[in-house]
């Protein structure tokens, strides 16, 4: 394939991209040579979305020229970017539930008996790629029975089926666990020996260092400089703009023994009433920040719901200081989601009235029954200004970046009287001045003496704040450990042991149990 | 040989031909519902169809330009709909209940005017049943299907040629996969709003269809809002058969039976119902179909095999 | 994840085409009415001259005209109190059914009550049963996941069949078919104008609409209604009983539309008529509310609008060849652009958008 040393595979110059205000890229040059794996690094929110989407014909851009193998070509669609060898494996994997693996993989570009499908000899075409790259998918499984790393797998194996040159892996490593990251980056390195190339996208300067042989770093919408896999991971946490900056609370050690939330046995199922958390129990003390680890989708959302709203549980006891009061729980338990979840955000409000959902909805804000807007008002306007936010009250809430959606979150949740606070990745997917003062704010909460249940996948954000960490899997607690003695790598390693013990029995149970549904 | 025919076969002869503008008109809707398409306006596709397979037939007296006239009603007014909802991100809901308005209105108005002056084809127009050489003398089987009119066999070759389409062909698979995650399929280089108006171009085609031979077939006249509710029907008969086209037609049947028992119920000694609930019944148990097919899985086992595609 | 472009649907509200789009709806849907107009035969200067002499020309015609806006406000709010929640209540024509027949089975039969009495008695009994049929759509949706379109559709027309069989076989009147008797004297609405049917229902429908105004803006029962309208998990969150407020927005969604059927019959035709067909008053009012995006004091303009629309081409169908359906082609041309709203906007900004999101509420 590679014909000169010097010909790059893909060159972009000058791309630019705007968002009615925003502009989302500025004016970035970039180069990707024959079979390398190229990582764009980049804070959340400094364009590599964009960038990928543009490169792949989903925005496409006026400004700026595409070369692949010095020839100028214009992609104004994902089918023209597929015509010219460029494969794209997005964030949220673009799979159709409605038809099985198989079809989902060859949709698009399906064999043929003459007019017909073939789908014969599309299963002997997939299963022999899935042999060459060791991929073990199961073709015939339905989309939602696969984990994340199988909707990636089968996205991959699209993208090879197709015999794509470029494949570009939107943050391909976000909630993969620790194994599936390793089986992943060996999957992506037996590509390159094929001689394609790769582009990932990634903000974590650790991750990308394990495999990229070249990282061009992305800061607000622009390059700030393309380095060798040479560099260290503080030098490319300089080229993004991380000033490692240090969190200005302290934990404390807490100091009573009051129980804050117990649960006991609980059982909970989904809303297609399959089970989800199956007799699980655990406690958090008042002060403490509990972390919960383990793979997503393994009964987080569902323990989340159960401990907001206790009716929820099938079985099983859920007690906030002693009480199960629906009521209670009400005004004394917050959420604050990631950024995509909008539970409890309604987009289309102005701010003053975002602020006062679920635990506020009393009085003054109400009183027999009527709204009390000039309260709200002001009580938005101090909520916000602790926080030093200087937005509107008035203000749509779909007019604020991520960023400041989740400071906002954060400061209604300050200024509401609750005792327990339940992070779920909250901090996932914004820039890292908003996660300093987020993480400062959990911790400040935890010296106040309130009760916080911390949900991360990020591990080594989970260890520096937790004082416990419970491990979470297939719905149950396999383990609560201190975090104290903890570093990244033993918990990786005990999660990667509790995923390798409960793999054959319980991957069994889930399929036995969807299937019976 | 009419005479001395049991009833119940008649019934089951009727069963036939008042499902089959059901059948044609759920068909179209299984299409459009997987693209994504909820189409209210189904009703409104076959009143068009209704008004204009008379109004052709009256003109020309050719029964068959009748029907071509209640194809293109179908397909001008899918094509407003289609524009509304895929180019204009338009509601689903409303813009059906629009094309609702659309069709009544349309039809209404036009039913009294000078130059339509529906009335005087009241009887007189019809569409000329279809025999089948050798069926037609097998005793009962023949009254049955042996003579029926077109749209029994018509909807009966569309229903074989559906499942083909969707199981076994590229267009298929591509339907079974545009309607939950447009955006997916397209990432995939698929035209996504190529399929969507096709789908409910088509079944606007297909719903026009069913009302045409509603009027040429079974009423043989026209009277506003003479659909009577049977493109919901249609929809309902979708949404319960879970867009398997054998499923759908299934229940289309069913509405199918209980108007033509309506007409039967006073030879059938069923004169202890009141009339009104016969009127009723089709909708009331459309409802209770609804409801039932949303909690239970109504259809285990024994249909899977006509469709493997997912629901 | 944050820039998404993927994602990037915004509804840009202080573009200027947002004060301008219901405007361009209607003439539009003139522009369409003229071209029927002209193609039944009529001469559009002509027609729309008569229309306005039908309205405006005396007091007795523009007192016909608050007559039939007073139903269409009812039914619009109805619509749009629904809608705000996230519910399309399409059946307001069989929930006014209900109460129609309801208020003349109850006008003939309670006699010997003080007017002051029985007027409320009627009005409320109407509603309840109108708002118990409403409430049925919203049972079927919480409790067997069936939509409230299809629903209320087919509530209409067992509404329909139903009451045309009461009024021809239970409350026939003796003198003529396809009417009940005549309602009794103290049963009757103040008819305010006189030589007009124009009665005190409208001012109860200008209260409704100032009423619905503050629940919706001023009280948590309508701050809740509206979570429940734009986001389901937040309103969960906020620990809302959507299934039971389901049920009581369509119990009062369909209390509303019964009170037209109500003042109908006690303030205009002091009886029950057998309906000519499905499509009155109460889809009327999806366009009334659409028109305005479901304000509820906005509806009291959209519904007069098209009070004179009904009121004049009712009166123009006995004069000239123009049938008065024509009416409901124009409100199917203002619903269909209204609901097109978004897409249109966008076409206006110029704005290139690929994003395959769609306005399917489920």
């Amino acid at each position: 394939m590679a014909k000169v040393k010097n010909l790059y595979k893909l060159e972009m110059k000058g791309i630019s991209k705007r968002f009615d205000k925003n502009k989302a890229c500025s004016n970035i040059d970039f180069q990707l040579i024959p079979g390398e794996i190229h990582a764009i690094l980049g804070e959340n929110e400094a364009g590599k979305t964009t960038f990928a989407s543009i490169l792949y014909g989903l925005c496409p851009t006026e400004d700026g020229e595409i070369y692949i193998q010095s020839k100028k070509v214009n992609i104004s669609t994902p089918k023209e970017a597929l015509k010219h060898g460029i494969g794209l494996v997005p964030q949220e994997p673009f799979l159709i539930s409605s038809i099985n693996v198989l079809e989902n993989i060859i949709l698009g570009s399906e064999p043929l008996n003459k007019y017909l499908l073939n789908m014969k000899k599309a299963h002997t075409l997939i299963e022999e790629i899935s042999q060459q790259y060791k991929l073990q998918i199961d073709l015939q499984a339905k989309i939602e029975e696969l984990s994340k790393l199988g909707k990636i797998k089968a996205e991959i194996c699209r993208a090879l089926f197709r015999n794509i040159d470029i494949l570009i892996l939107d943050e391909p490593f976000l909630t993969l666990t620790p194994l599936e990251t390793e089986e992943l980056l060996k999957l992506l390195k037996k590509i390159r020996e094929e001689n394609k190339s790769i582009i990932l996208t990634s903000c974590k300067p650790s991750e990308v260092l394990k495999i990229a042989s070249r990282i061009t770093v992305f800061k607000e919408g622009q390059v700030v400089g393309t380095v060798t896999s040479q560099t260290t991971e503080n030098e490319l946490k300089n080229l993004m703009g991380i000033t490692s900056q240090e969190l200005t609370m302290e934990k404390q050690e807490k100091k009573t023994e009051e129980i804050m939330l117990e649960i006991n046995s609980l059982v909970v199922n989904d809303h297609q009433n399959r089970p989800k958390i199956k007799d699980l129990s655990l406690q958090v003390m008042r002060g403490e920040i509990l972390g919960i680890a383990g793979p997503e989708k393994h009964g987080q959302e569902e323990l989340v719901d159960a401990i907001l709203n206790p009716q929820r549980a099938l079985k099983g006891t859920i007690k906030l200081l002693n009480s199960s009061e629906k009521k209670f729980f009400l005004e004394k338990v917050a959420l604050i989601p990631e950024v995509d979840n909008n539970t409890g955000w309604v987009r289309e409000f102005p701010l003053a009235q975002n602020m006062i959902i679920r635990t506020q909805l009393k009085e003054p804000f109400v009183s027999m029954g009527l709204l009390k807007k000039i309260a709200i008002k002001n009580y938005t306007k101090n909520a916000l200004d602790d926080f030093g936010i200087t937005a509107e009250t008035s203000r749509f809430a779909y007019e604020l970046s991520p960023s400041i959606k989740q400071l906002v979150l954060t400061a209604r949740t300050a200024a509401s009287h609750v005792e327990l606070i339940i992070f779920f990745n909250t901090t996932r997917g914004i820039s890292s001045w908003a996660k300093t003062s987020i993480q400062n704010y959990i911790l400040q909460e935890k010296n106040s003496g309130k009760g916080i249940l911390l949900i991360l996948d990020d591990l080594q954000e989970l260890i520096s704040l937790s004082d416990r960490i419970a491990i979470l899997f297939h719905g149950q607690i396999e383990k609560i450990i201190s975090a104290k003695r903890f570093t990244q790598e033993k918990l990786e390693e005990l999660l990667i042991n509790t995923e390798k013990n409960a793999t054959p029995k319980n991957r069994g149970g889930i399929r036995d149990e969807q299937q019976s549904t | 040989m009419e005479d001395i025919t049991p009833i119940s076969i008649l019934l089951l002869a009727a069963t036939l031909k008042f499902s089959s503008p059901l059948i044609l008109a759920a068909l179209g809707g299984i299409l459009s519902e997987k693209a994504g398409v909820r189409n209210v306006g189904l009703e409104g596709f076959m009143l068009l169809g209704a008004f204009y397979a008379v109004a052709f037939t009256g003109w020309t007296g050719n029964p068959w330009i009748g029907i071509t006239g209640a194809i293109l009603s179908g397909i001008l007014a899918a094509t407003i709909l289609a524009v509304a909802t895929i180019e204009f991100k338009a509601n689903h809901l409303i813009c059906g209940v629009a094309i609702i308005f659309l069709a009544y209105g349309l039809t209404g108005a036009l039913n009294n005017s000078p130059f339509f002056n529906m009335e005087q084809y009241l009887g007189i127009i019809s569409i000329n049943y279809w025999s089948i050489p050798f069926i037609k003398e097998i005793p009962y089987v023949g009254v049955i299907i042996g003579e029926q009119l077109p749209s029994v066999y018509i909807s009966i070759i569309l229903l074989v040629l559906m499942n083909f389409l969707l199981c076994k062909t590229v267009l298929g698979l591509k339907l079974r996969a545009s309607s939950e995650n447009p955006l997916a399929l397209y990432a995939q280089g698929v035209n996504v709003k190529l399929i969507r108006y096709f789908c409910v171009i088509i079944s606007g085609m297909l719903a026009g269809l069913g009302g045409g031979f509603l009027t040429l077939g079974i009423f043989n006249y026209f009277t506003p809002g003479i659909t009577a509710g049977r493109g919901f029907l249609a929809l309902s008969a979708v949404i319960i058969g879970r867009k398997r086209p054998i499923e759908t037609s299934v229940i289309a049947l069913l509405f199918g039976f209980l108007y033509a028992f309506q007409m039967y119920a006073p030879d059938l000694n069923f004169t202890f119902i009141p009339p009104v609930l016969l009127i009723l019944a089709p909708y009331i148990i459309s409802l209770a179909l609804l409801g039932i097919s949303s909690q239970v899985h109504l259809w285990p086992g024994i249909f899977k095999k006509s469709f493997t595609g997912g629901d | 994840m944050n820039n998404n472009p993927l994602r990037s649907k915004n509804l840009d509200t202080e573009h200027w085409t947002i004060y301008f789009l219901p405007l361009i709806a209607v003439i539009i849907a003139f522009l369409v009415l003229t071209v029927f107009i002209i193609a039944m035969g009529g001469y559009p200067a002509t027609i729309y001259r008569l229309l306005w002499i039908s309205s405006f020309a005396s007091l007795r015609d523009f007192g016909e005209v608050l007559t039939s806006t007073t139903p269409i406000i009812f039914t619009g709010l109805a619509f749009a109190l629904a809608f705000r929640a996230g519910l399309i209540n399409a059946g307001a024509e069989g929930q006014y059914f209900i109460a129609y027949i309801t208020a003349a089975y109850l006008g003939i039969a309670l006699t010997g009550l003080p007017a002051t009495l029985l007027i409320p008695i009627i009005i409320i009994i109407s509603m309840l049963c109108a708002g118990l049929y409403g409430c049925l759509a919203g049972i079927f949706k919480v409790f067997l996941g069936v939509q409230e379109i299809l629903t209320t559709f087919f509530l209409n027309w067992i509404g329909l069949y139903s009451i045309i069989h009461v009024i021809n076989n239970v409350l026939s009147s003796s003198g003529e078919a396809g009417a009940t008797p005549i309602i009794i004297e103290s049963a009757r609405l103040w008819q305010w104008l006189p030589g007009s049917r124009a009665n005190s229902g409208l001012i109860i429908a200008i209260l409704a609409a100032l009423l619905i105004y503050f629940v919706l803006e001023k009280t948590s029962f309508g701050y809740k209604l509206k979570i429940i309208g734009f986001n389901h998990k937040t309103a969960e969150y906020t620990g809302i009983n959507i299934s039971l407020y389901i049920i009581i927005i369509m119990f009062i969604s369909g209390a509303l539309a019964g009170v037209a059927g109500a003042i109908q019959v006690m303030g205009v035709e002091f009886r029950a008529f057998e309906p000519a067909g499905l499509f009155g008053f109460g889809f009327a009012g999806i366009a009334a509310a659409l028109l305005c995006r479901n304000n509820p004091l906005a509806i009291i303009i959209t519904a007069f609008f098209l009070g004179v629309l009904n009121r004049g081409f009712t009166l123009i169908e006995s004069m000239t060849d123009i049938p008065q359906e024509v009416t409901i082609i124009f409100q199917g041309v203002i619903i269909l652009f209204m609901a097109s709203e978004y897409g249109i906007k966008n076409l206006l900004k110029n704005n290139k958008d690929i994003s395959m999101e769609e306005g399917r509420r489920d």
